[in-house]
């Protein structure tokens, strides 16, 4: 029997344990013996007969292994050994130098030249397994079996050819404990949340790339260029991190080059995005209907400016009052109109390899996503070059750098003003998307007046951002001593935007713009982090102990510059610049700046592998505290015990790994502003100047109050507990982890939202709130053995997370939701209050529909019940139906998270499977305020054709009417929804070349593969997209305001062609 | 070397680092210890005139909090209706108009923020003037002048809106200080407004080098609004006359001048929301931005079409054949005569809109829902270099917060309650013959309708129809100008007129037909839910809306 060497491509490699994930790199695959080297095809002349080898294949503790795979290399041609490890070959006589390669799943592969042997004996090392990974800690490294906080490793080969513009959306359902939210907007950021919610303000992790911490976002970061991605989560982990660690750490490392033979590699894939799942709305025949209908219901005799003033509705053949707009009788369906189908992109070039003395990595790439909206789409060139040197036998320079350029052109979504999706949902179908003479058609009389989104789209094509970023560091790092390795980094991360926004001057129905305008945006933020440590590490027998100490300083400083020009001559692209433009121009511009110094220690021991123990302290000095509390201290300690290496244990054959895990530890968050000590006063021009001396066309400086400073602040602190078990059998062919953990956040900073007689400053951060986030995270997987023609594996995580509110301050027991009228239409959606959790959907219950007279009396007291109206509940039961009688609606955060991968491979054949899902969460789906209610003269969904009639009493929406007489725009259960969803994210199917083929193009290895995303999702949500999260913009109470529909991009979904391929 | 070199930055930097390096200072913006200089001081006065128009922060929604009143004056009185795009357009304003409202609304909350933060900056202004030593005394007792008047109109606005409210001066400091109730009485609030005026009154100059600023007769003649509302009758007289007596004051010879930005700073403005455009503020937020939602449609302006005015409203401009009011409510006919004054404050069907063309019932936006008249009184052309033709649809035109033909009416009123009837019609009989100068006209130079209105002949002698006669002239002279629903509730009659209305429009106007104003509570708004729940129990609901 012939066994067909296992495939041991790391694309497909299996990942034995996810507890402390595996990170398999890129350069692990890149530094990879390639399986059928061309030199090996060299056909030699056959002077040695064809003869029997035999042998045994034991471990380096003299254990037999059986299921060895044995391939004879350069052929086809292999075995496996026995139950007693032994094995039999017959080796051809054309075979010149026989090589017999053996190699076993979680061993070390090894080469035997054959020579004139006939029987071998083989000792096969165990490899570095999962256990041995290197793990990243803060500012050093640890073997993952060492580890004694929860880390989540991303398993980076399953994601490898995702086709995400920001890497941080790789984490999607990939580790416990991080829930990752996007939209589908190209190019666009993910919101991440590292063991849920923590702060009323910014919850975003701390980033920190090749040693250099950032806030600004990772989208300009090529996911091509990471070699892993690990998520500190507990406070072990963190606190080394310190006074902005509080939200979770996301250490992120590039590729770097590894001595030996220069690789090169190309991966890329192309591939179109679409839309789907379109919403249902009503015909131009069922609008008028239910427009007639609604005003016979209010008592109106129904009259309509283009329905006519008859029995019934009449369609008209032009839209009054433009001859010229013919009405589209058929309906325009808004959505197709604006989406469409467009296509990704993805090409990737590396070149690495190094000598003894040099190692470099070089990858160039370029990523383009059009949008599925029309006239949008994201493009990066992205160039990282990492080098190193050892200049003396002791010292080591080198470089990380990334330079990317970025343009983009995005659409406003998820806004109820100018939301470009919001007001497909608006316009009514009768409005035709172009007119008569080929212009954009708008709304008319009596058809509300949302804009056409076409025109929105077409007028904003050219309105880009571009973005340069600048993102890396140098350093220098030398053994003073044995073992004692001192080492200085200075990093920079530069980004320079801009962005030129021209409106031009438009004729749309009864909308228009008569006077076009430029607005020009110039930013820059630069960052300096200096970093020296000194790290010390060495065994005393069985005692292990290892050090670090060092210091940080960081200084981060911005500059933005604005300036607006109105009344261009033309429209064209080409003259949308200042100069260009005749009417009144203005600008405005400002700046701020913070720094940090840090220094920092930790320290490891370990008993002989068996008692493991860690201690960390930062102590930070931020600028934005106070200089009385300029400083802080974050401690934390942990302890592990790996009870699989006692003696009691280590017979247990079947036993590879079982570790218990606790920590305890703090960190905190400064993200509160950069002068929040500060009384400021500031203008703003659209506030506080005003005309003093009486001119109509000239203004006079104001300066208002704009914050009020607390001189007491401090940094909110995380006090987290976590602790842990890690299990691993069958040489972790199967293994399983749990975490538990308990965060508590205090001294919360919340501006304690002070009575209106305070004005409308900013009134002080305090630090009042504490929140807590209570969980438990799993991860489990298995592997099926490699040695066979067909190999499967599964792994799941999934966490589950309380968040609670316990304290807004002294007799401080609410927050109100984020009001405002572009989006939320002056409605409280939301509130944050002591025993709940963040941000919950705050409204009354919708109980029905009163039937007849006779339930509208016996019901409580209640402005506006009648027949076909909604039935409030009176929740109080004090018989009036009022302010008090709203309740919790729903919730923004779930209660379960999860993703599950599957994978198996058949010969060449590989496949992957991810599903990712949450579940216990709510939307509100704010589309409906207009699309459900004949209120308005917008367009409806189909949803409203089943309005309350006599003749159906079972309706969900009351009577169609002209008249909000009973306020059913409130917040009611109505517009909540079940957000929960099961999602197919992607699906795989890669077949890997064979060498004998690719051989003629000098490829080692060459993978192509088809992927789809978002193929299915299993969702009782009516939207379009149950993948909704945080409105898409950087208030600093953004958090209040979640999970709200308002036309949210929804993730397109892909088909895509790639290829892997390795020289 | 290198080592060593390394080793002294590594021990450096591990020791301490510089202490300057964490000391950062606001950026583009002051900090309080930057404000002691003139200019800073002055800018801080400047800002507290700012929030006139109710613009508070970057948003464009100053119509939730407009310094006209337009919603709390007039679309919530028998004058308008909210207008818009049906219902639930500004759905809270629907709610007010209909009387279902509820503390949460953000017309509700967010006016009485605007005032707030009017009396917020004049506080600090006042206490900086008071804390500068570098300003002169006679300037200081000038700025202090127009500080108060602020924040006594601040209080006025906030008073009449919502009746009960916390008073906060320039003594507090602390945000705890903030956490008061709002328990004074009506007597101690309105003596406090009072003082804020009477110094005002005392401290400001006959005249103002920058027009944009109060002067003693803004002062004098808000006295006498506060004396009609606290029914002290002599005192409203007596301002009313000092304001005249002042030689500084008349009325306007055009009715529409008073609307016409290029006439601004006439002789009847007394105290005025100055709005400017194309002056660098971005968005042209500085012109009259809490009206924008008043455009009225049609192929010259956007399909805003708020504050629609009721057809009660333009029935009460109809004339008997004797030139005076036709009280009987019927609807205009082609045929009626009706007072000149209806084509300046409503655009009717048919006739001349401004310089533009003929107003045609296509230009409504929901007449279905609201009928087909549109506001017109403070709609500038679209052709004039005063209105700004783009988003956001703002004019140059200022608000008169009073002006003269107010105090004179004012005074009316009081002349009827301390039994001076013929002097009461003097007074009205000066409003009427100016209203008689300016007629709408057509595009070919005619009058656009059958324009009669003529002065009371005939002496007064019954106190009632004196005193209906000054509502009815205080009603048709102000329309639309944000007054009209504080009369009612000073007058004592919100609730007889407005069920009355409420009867006579839902036949037509579908939207009243639950309508009901109830009386004891809907003569005042609530307090904003959210500054009960922020009070910390300090802050008592109004009556009727818990």
């Amino acid at each position: 029997m012939q066994h067909r060497l296992p495939k041991r491509s790391g694309y497909r490699r299996p990942y034995y344990l996810t507890g402390v994930a595996l990170a398999l790199s890129w350069t692990t695959l890149a530094t990879a013996k390639p399986l059928f080297p061309a030199h090996a095809h060299v056909v030699r002349p056959a002077t040695v007969v064809a003869r029997a080898i035999q042998g045994q294949v034991k471990d380096t503790n003299g254990q037999t292994l059986p299921g060895v795979s044995i391939s004879l290399k350069g052929t086809t041609q292999g075995t496996v050994t026995d139950a007693t490890g032994a094995f039999q070959l017959t080796i051809p006589d054309e075979v010149g130098q026989p090589t017999l390669v053996f190699s076993f799943i979680g061993y070390e592969s090894q080469e035997v030249q054959v020579g004139n042997q006939t029987t071998l004996a083989v000792t096969l090392r165990e490899s570095a397994t999962a256990l041995e990974q290197v793990v990243v800690v803060g500012y050093t490294t640890q073997e993952a079996k060492d580890v004694t906080g929860a880390v989540g490793v991303l398993p980076l080969d399953r994601v490898r050819n995702f086709p995400v513009a920001s890497p941080e959306k790789l984490l999607q359902g990939q580790v416990a404990g991080v829930q990752v939210s996007t939209d589908g907007a190209p190019g666009g950021n993910a919101v991440v949340r590292v063991r849920g919610l923590g702060t009323l303000g910014d919850s975003d992790p701390l980033y920190i790339i090749d040693g250099v911490p950032t806030k600004n976002g990772i989208n300009q970061l090529n996911p091509n260029d990471i070699e892993s991605m690990q998520v500190l989560k507990d406070a072990s982990s963190t606190a080394i991190y310190g006074a902005r660690a509080s939200n979770g750490v996301v250490v992120i490392t590039t590729r770097q080059g590894k001595s030996g033979k220069t690789q090169l590699s190309f991966d890329s894939y192309y591939g179109l995005q679409s839309v789907y799942n379109l919403p249902s709305m009503v015909s131009p025949t069922q609008l008028a209907q239910v427009e007639f209908d609604a005003q016979r219901n209010s008592g109106q005799t129904p009259t309509h400016p283009q329905y006519g003033n008859g029995a019934q509705p009449v369609l008209p053949e032009f839209l009054q009052r433009n001859p010229d707009v013919r009405a589209n009788v058929a309906g325009t369906n808004w959505f197709k109109t604006i989406f469409r189908t467009a296509p990704i992109q993805n090409y990737s070039l590396g070149l690495s390899g190094g000598s003894e003395t040099s190692r470099h990595a070089i990858n160039l790439t370029y990523f383009g996503q059009d949008g599925i909206l029309d006239y949008t789409g994201f493009k990066r060139v992205s160039l990282r070059v990492n080098t190193e040197y050892t200049v003396l036998k002791r010292l080591k320079v080198g470089e990380n750098f990334t330079a990317s350029y970025a343009r983009s052109v995005q659409a406003g979504s998820n806004a109820v003003n100018g939301g470009i999706i919001y007001d497909a949902y608006r316009l009514p179908s009768i409005v035709p998307v172009r007119d008569e003479n080929g212009n954009f058609a708008g709304p008319a009389a009596g058809l509300g007046d949302a804009g056409n989104p076409l025109r929105a789209l077409y007028n904003n094509r050219d309105n880009a951002s571009r973005n340069l970023r600048a993102l890396g560091n140098a350093y220098a790092e030398l053994e003073v001593l044995d073992n004692l390795f001192v080492r200085s980094s200075i990093g920079i991360d530069y980004l320079s935007s801009n962005f030129r926004g021209f409106s031009p001057s438009y004729t749309e129905g009864i909308a228009n713009n008569p006077t076009s305008n430029l607005n020009v945006n110039n930013a820059y933020t630069i960052n300096w982090t200096w970093t020296n440590i000194a790290r010390y590490s060495r065994d005393f027998g069985k005692h292990s102990l290892a050090a670090v100490v060092g210091t940080e300083a960081i200084q981060n400083t911005n500059e933005g510059f604005a300036a607006y020009r109105e009344n261009f001559l033309i429209n064209d692209p080409n003259f949308r610049y200042l100069d260009a433009g005749q009417g009144l121009q203005t600008n405005s511009g400002t700046g701020s700046a913070w720094a940090l110094f840090s220094q920092f220690g930790r320290l490891d021991y370990n008993f002989a592998g068996k008692y493991l123990a860690s201690a960390s302290v930062r102590r930070d000095g931020s600028s934005r505290f106070p200089s009385n509390n300029r400083y802080a201290v974050f401690p934390a300690f942990s302890a592990g015990w790996r009870m699989s290496e006692e003696t009691f244990l280590k017979e247990v054959n079947w036993l590879s790994n079982l570790k218990l895990r606790a920590s305890w530890g703090q960190s905190g968050n400064q993200e509160i502003g950069n002068y929040p000590a500060f009384d400021i006063y500031g203008i703003s021009p659209t506030n506080t100047n005003y005309p003093i001396t009486g001119s109509n066309g000239t203004v006079q400086t104001g300066y208002a109050a704009r914050a009020i400073g607390n001189p007491n602040l401090k940094w909110e602190t995380s006090t987290q507990t976590d602790i842990g078990l890690d299990f691993g059998v069958l040489r972790n062919q199967l293994s399983f982890s749990v975490d538990f953990f308990d965060k508590v956040t205090k001294d919360v900073l919340v501006r304690i939202p002070r009575p209106a007689l305070a004005g409308e400053v900013l009134v002080p951060y305090e630090n009042a709130g504490r929140i807590r986030n209570r969980g438990l995270e799993f991860q489990a997987s298995y592997q099926s053995n490699a040695a066979k023609d067909f190999t499967w594996g599964v792994s799941a995580n999934a966490s589950v997370i309380r968040n609670k509110v316990l304290s807004l301050g002294e007799g401080n027991l609410s927050i109100p939701g984020y009001v405002s009228n572009n989006l939320t239409r002056g409605l409280s959606l939301s509130r944050t209050e002591v025993g709940k959790p963040v941000a919950y959907f705050y409204g009354y219950v919708v109980d029905g529909i009163f039937q007849n007279q006779a339930e509208v009396d016996a019901a409580p007291a209640q402005r506006g019940k009648a027949i076909g109206r909604w039935r409030y509940q009176d929740l109080n039961g004090d018989g009036t139906v009022n302010e008090q009688d709203q309740q919790q609606i729903g919730k923004p955060q779930p209660d379960l998270t999860y993703g599950i991968n599957l994978n198996a491979a058949y010969k060449n054949l590989d496949l992957s499977l991810f599903i990712q899902g949450v579940q216990g969460i709510d939307i509100y789906n704010f589309s409906k305020y207009n699309t459900d209610f004949a209120f308005d003269a917008f367009n409806k969904n189909t949803r409203i054709l089943d309005s309350w009639t006599p003749e159906n009493p079972g309706a969900s929406l009351p009577q169609l009417s002209k008249t909000n007489s009973n306020d059913e725009l409130r917040p009611s259960t109505y517009f909540v929804e079940n957000g929960s969803y099961a999602r197919l994210k992607n699906i795989q199917l890669g077949y890997t070349i064979p060498v004998a083929w690719t051989s003629a193009i000098r490829a080692s290895s060459v993978r192509v593969y088809v992927q789809a995303q978002n193929l299915f999702t299993i969702t009782k949500y009516t939207g379009m997209d149950p993948e909704v999260n945080l409105q898409n913009y950087s208030a600093v109470d953004r958090n209040l305001d979640q999970n709200v529909d308002r036309g949210y991009y929804p993730q397109p979904r892909a088909v895509l062609f790639g290829i892997n391929a390795r020289f | 070397m290198k080592n060593k070199v390394l080793l002294l930055a590594l021990a450096t930097s591990l020791a301490s680092c510089n202490k300057d390096f964490l000391d950062e200072q606001p950026q583009a913006s002051l900090s309080s210890t930057d404000l002691n200089n003139l200019a800073a001081v002055e800018a801080l006065i400047t800002a507290a005139y700012a929030p006139l128009g109710g613009q508070i922060d970057d948003a464009n929604n100053a119509f939730n909090s407009p310094g006209t009143n337009w919603t709390f004056g007039d679309v919530v009185s028998d004058d308008a209706y909210k207008g818009g795009g049906g219902v639930g357009d500004q759905n809270g304003m629907h709610l007010m108009e209909i009387f279902l409202t509820n503390p949460n609304i953000i017309d509700v909350e967010r006016k009485w923020r605007a005032c707030y933060e009017g009396i917020a900056r004049a506080n600090r202004a006042i206490r900086a003037v008071n804390e500068f030593a570098g300003m002169s005394d006679d300037l200081k007792k000038i700025r202090l002048g127009e500080l108060h008047l602020l924040r006594g109109h601040y209080y006025f606005d906030l008073k009449k809106i919502y009746n009960r409210i916390p008073w906060v001066d320039e003594t507090a400091r602390d945000v705890t200080e903030y956490d008061i109730p709002n328990n004074l009485s009506d007597a101690q609030l309105w003596k406090n407004i009072e003082n804020d005026f009477l110094l005002a009154q005392t401290n400001l100059p006959a005249k103002q080098t920058d027009l944009g600023r109060v002067s003693k007769g803004a002062a004098t003649a808000y006295l006498a609004k506060l004396y009609a509302y606290t029914k002290d009758y002599p005192n409203v007289i007596a301002a009313a006359d000092a304001v005249l007596a002042s030689g500084l004051y008349r009325l306007n010879d055009n009715y529409h001048d008073n609307f016409d930005p290029s006439k601004e700073h006439g002789p009847e403005s007394l105290f005025a929301i100055e709005r400017s455009i194309r002056d660098g503020t971005p968005s042209n937020y500085r012109g009259s931005l809490d009206e924008r939602l008043l455009n009225p449609g049609g192929p010259y302006y956007p399909v805003y079409g708020f504050d629609m005015p009721s057809q009660d409203l333009v029935n009460a401009f109809k004339t008997t054949t004797a030139g005076l009011p036709q009280t009987d409510k019927s609807d205009v006919g082609a045929a009626d005569s009706v007072d000149p004054r209806l084509d300046h404050a409503v655009a009717r069907p048919g006739i001349q809109f401004l310089d533009l063309a003929p107003y045609a019932a296509t230009w409504a936006r929901d007449a279905g829902t609201y009928g087909v008249f549109s506001f017109k009184k403070r709609m500038v052309s679209s052709r004039s270099t005063f209105y700004l033709n783009q988003f956001p649809w703002v004019s140059a035109l200022n608000y008169d917060i009073i002006r003269l033909a107010d105090v004179l009416l004012l005074k009316a009123e009081a002349q009827v309650e301390t039994g001076n009837l013929e002097g009461a019609r003097a007074t009205v009989n000066q409003i009427r013959r100016r209203a008689n100068n300016d007629k709408v006209l057509s595009a070919t130079g005619t009058p656009a309708a059958t324009y009669n209105v003529a002065e009371y002949t005939a002496p007064w002698t019954d106190p009632e129809t004196a005193r209906q006669a000054v509502r009815t002239e205080r009603r048709l002279e102000l329309a639309l100008e944000g007054h009209r629903f504080f009369d009612l509730v000073r007058w004592g009659i919100a609730d007889q007129v407005m069920n009355d209305h409420f009867n006579r429009e839902k036949s037509r106007r579908t939207f009243m037909s639950t309508a009901r104003f109830i009386k004891g509570t809907h003569e005042y708004w609530p307090i904003p839910q959210s500054q009960l729940n922020l009070s910390k129990g300090q802050l008592t609901q109004n009556p009727g809306y818990n």
